[in-house]
């Protein structure tokens, strides 16, 4: 289940792991991000995000998209170029977080939900994300530029 | 990497520290905290969170709750000195727009 970043021939960087469908693992999610990122030169901004990012992504999987509770979070980072690319597959519900209404988020008041927050985060943070449904898992390929 | 919650109350104004991450895991622990002292009576609460490393929709949700209670009474909910990362999360869902933000405990104070 743990792997170090291992350098890649055509000069990126890469890290894969994978998260059992238990809210516990967050915490292993945000160790993973923070090494890979202090061991890349990523600023803490940058951290925080992608942090926040899969932490949704995750969190999402775990409340609503399990069907028992034996599923997997596969993730790969690869940092490359200046690009940060993310890969995630899970074998939740079929799910496309680029289906999700936008939230409300002009609503000057307390009466406002907090669902579909985490899918505008990743909207916002992200420079480009793209969805897939194939061999009965959810994939999600996310991409940011790396300042 | 989990979540510190310190609690001060002076001249009727309850201040939480926090320190570490207010995430899915830490929130419901929080949550109920903030709530109990709500539902007891106070009414003045600021949220400090120089401290506070990370913030999720999870953390957010328990700060919507907490302000809702606190509606149409004349208590507020107050946060002071955020990160500016953690500043961005309340710019991009908007909740800036109900919860007061001070960059310093003065300014907190002197909201009151």
């Amino acid at each position: 289940m743990v792997n170090n970043p291992v350098p890649q021939v055509e000069g990126g960087v890469k890290s894969s792991f994978t998260l059992n469908s238990d809210i516990s693992e967050l915490k292993v999610l945000a160790e993973k991000i923070e090494s890979f990122g202090s061991e890349n030169g990523i600023s803490d901004k940058t951290v925080f995000e992608l942090n926040l990012v899969l932490d949704e992504l995750f969190t999402n999987l775990v409340s609503y998209g399990c069907q028992s509770d034996k599923h997997k979070f596969d993730l790969v980072m690869e940092l490359k170029a200046g690009v940060l690319t993310i890969w995630i597959e899970d074998d939740g519900k079929e799910f496309n977080p680029l289906d999700a209404p936008e939230p409300d988020t002009a609503c000057e008041c307390t009466e406002r939900k907090v669902g579909g927050l985490g899918i505008h985060f990743m909207r916002k943070m992200m420079d480009s994300i793209e969805y897939d449904w194939a061999d009965g898992r959810n994939k999600l390929t996310l991409t940011k530029k790396i300042q | 990497m989990g979540l510190e919650v310190s609690e001060i109350k002076n001249d009727g104004i309850i201040t939480f520290k926090l320190k570490g991450r207010l995430d899915s895991n830490t929130s419901n622990d929080f949550e109920e905290r903030l709530l109990n002292l709500i539902q007891g009576g106070e009414s003045k609460i600021i949220l400090d969170f120089e401290n506070l490393e990370y913030i999720s929709s999870a953390g957010l949700r328990v700060l919507l709750k907490a302000a809702r209670e606190l509606k149409g009474g004349d208590g507020k909910l107050i946060l002071c000195s955020l990160k500016d990362y953690i500043r961005e999360v309340f710019d991009l869902s908007g909740f800036v727009s109900f919860l007061p933000i001070y960059d310093s405990m003065d300014e907190c104070l002197g909201a009151f």
